[in-house]
């Protein structure tokens, strides 16, 4: 079995009659796929965009959540912001003990320089 | 013949041949044709994994497990790096737990089979079956590439999406607008976003990618399938620029990274389009030191080197401003790095040099991996076995830019492969205006073998005198970077030997 492009046509290249379509028509689905994919990107942009949490929403979802892999993210995310880099050590310190187990797995293995100062 | 000038277009009944290939017939690539070259490929992937399950992690290779079987751990992704490489380690932890680091290296031999499939279909489009399997024994015998399966780096999972973007759009240009299959575009944009998000340089790769899309696509559409003689050296036509493509394959491409685009701006507050590791880039490449990772613990930096002295006298370097969000920094690092190349050009164009030296030196990963890693398997724990694999892979490096030099000049109908293979370099060399580590030269290395291969395929032509001017010219600059690389490759050697 062959793979890569066709081979040109034989000699007798008569049979072979290819219909193309065309640049007319190229043209017009380029245009429907520029509109598809342009309206997919504003559209993740704007739901990025609007989807971005304050700080204060991270930190009611870190302590208030009842998911352990929400409270994870909203963490994540605020180590990320430097929300804690600005705080006293000792602050994040008492916030992670009153976290539940996993919560505080995550910020002692993954954020260790952070927790270490 | 449809014109571009023309009004409603008429449908067009193609009944001449088409040739998509060099001019002359050739026989068709077929599988049958690569399962020697390939099982080679894969014998030599196989036998560097074999030594490697032993051995010890060095440099990226702890942090990248340790931020995969964090993902796998805890569901987050807490790096600065692009995602993809960690992504696939947690992955695989959560399949094979303990056996992670091996059950990758294992998979990236598939990945690396992959790419020399498409690195073989790039080069049969334009040399026919005699390139396409000169290709893919180019491919296999590569040790520098080859090497990197073993290893817990992002490259072959870069390169296994990279290579086939570039193969969707060689085929589109070289088929034409009309006869191409219109997914080709959107599926290039697509890997090529899994590419961006596996190896963030990428980003700079997409906008040079549309402006090549919109040349080598413009002009009448029959004349793609040939080229014409007065524009062999770029392109194919001198019509009107393609937009609509060049369009739909930047949107691809965002359209791909925006859901991790969105994310960070959950995590940083910013727009940070994939990752934030140009920050730490700026700050070792832009700035009076100057570290390599090739040549860490080499001594090489020591005075009367040459690359020291084409550095010369470092100005007083900076320090990162102290801010709390990384995505700050990184900013921070880049205009603080520019504004030191703003008040030290001479130093920086010096130290340009250097960085070009460094990504075209001889050495290459695997050779540094040899000093710097204990605990090779057989058959590389034998130490005349590990000297011959560097020896052979610092060999082949010259003689591979060579030979890709010499095809890149001569090859005869290869319109969209010169043009894309040469924007592939000087992307790749871009990033070197940033830090010219060898391991940033990867993404070149598969156009290289596609030239190659079409040249010693046969498929050649007197080359045009422009041509051989600018060929000679780079080979002459190849040469004399070649110079200052020598100390540190030796001191390579020696440290193996």
């Amino acid at each position: 079995m062959s793979i890569g492009p066709p081979e040109p046509p034989s000699a007798d290249g008569a049979a072979e009659v290819v219909q193309e379509p065309t640049l007319e028509s190229v043209k017009r689905r380029e245009r429907w796929l520029i509109f598809s994919l342009g309206a997919i990107v504003a559209t993740l942009a704007l739901v990025g965009w609007l989807s971005i949490p304050s700080e204060a929403t991270l930190l009611e979802q870190a302590s208030g959540s009842e998911s352990t892999k929400a409270r994870i993210e909203a963490m994540n995310a605020l180590v990320h912001r430097g929300y804690w880099a600005k705080r006293p050590p000792v602050e994040l310190r008492v916030y992670v003990s009153q976290q539940p187990e996993e919560v505080r797995q995550f910020m002692h293995q993954m954020h260790y320089r952070l927790m270490s100062r | 013949m449809t014109d571009f000038s023309e009004g409603p277009a008429v449908p067009r009944i193609a009944t001449e041949p088409r040739p998509l290939r060099p001019l002359e017939p050739r026989r068709q690539l077929r599988w049958s044709d690569l399962i020697l070259p390939l099982g080679i490929a894969a014998a030599i992937r196989l036998t560097l994994v074999l030594a490697f399950l032993g051995a010890g992690t060095a440099g990226d290779e702890a942090a990248y497990l340790f931020l995969g079987k964090g993902w796998a751990r805890f569901g987050e992704y807490t790096g600065m790096w692009a995602p993809g490489f960690p992504w696939l380690i947690s992955q695989i932890q959560g399949l094979f737990g303990d056996y992670t680091i091996n059950a990758l290296r294992f998979l990236q031999v598939g990945m690396s089979l992959w790419v020399g499939v498409h690195v073989a279909l790039i080069a049969a489009m334009f040399g026919g079956r005699r390139a396409g399997i000169a290709g893919a024994w180019l491919f296999a015998l590569y040790l520098p590439l080859a090497s990197f399966t073993a290893m817990i780096y992002s490259e072959t999972l870069f390169l296994s999406f990279f290579v086939p973007a570039a193969y969707h759009l060689i085929r589109f240009a070289r088929e034409g607008r009309l006869a191409a299959p219109w997914w080709r575009v959107p599926v290039a944009g697509a890997l090529l976003g899994l590419s961006a998000l596996t190896r963030e340089s990428t980003v700079l790769f997409v906008i040079p990618a549309m402006g090549w899309i919109a040349f080598a696509l413009r002009g009448h559409p029959t004349e793609k399938r040939t080229g014409r003689l007065s524009l062999r050296l770029w392109a194919h036509g001198s019509g009107p620029l393609a937009l609509g493509p060049a369009a739909i394959f930047g949107l691809s491409f965002f359209t791909t990274i925006l859901p991790w685009t969105a994310r960070n701006a959950v995590i940083f507050d910013r727009f940070v389009p994939v990752a934030i590791t140009a920050g730490g880039n700026a700050y070792l490449g832009w700035n009076a030191g100057d570290f390599n990772f090739d040549l860490a613990g080499l001594g090489a930096e020591t005075p009367g080197d040459l690359r020291a002295k084409i550095r010369g006298k470092a100005p007083e370097g900076w320090r990162p401003r102290k801010v709390d969000n990384p995505a700050d920094a990184m900013r921070n690092n880049i205009e603080d790095g520019l504004q030191f190349a703003a008040a030290n050009p001479m130093f920086f164009v010096r130290s340009r040099i250097v960085e070009f030296v460094d990504l075209v030196s001889p050495v290459s990963f695997i050779v540094r991996q040899f000093r710097v890693v204990d605990g090779f398997g057989e058959p590389l724990d034998a130490p005349v076995m590990r000297r011959l694999f560097a020896l052979i892979s610092i060999l082949s490096v010259p003689l591979l830019a060579l030979l890709a030099l010499w095809g890149w000049a001569t090859i005869r109908d290869a319109g969209p492969l010169r043009s894309f293979a040469t924007m592939t370099v000087l992307c790749t060399s871009g990033v070197a205006l940033l830090s010219g580590l060898t391991r940033f030269r990867v993404p070149m290395i598969p156009m290289l073998i596609v030239l190659a291969a079409v040249c010693l395929s046969g498929a050649r032509e007197r080359p045009t005198v422009a041509r051989s001017t600018i060929a000679s010219c780079v080979a002459v600059a190849l040469c004399l970077a070649w110079i200052p690389s020598l100390g540190p490759t030796l001191l390579s050697l020696s440290a193996i030997w």
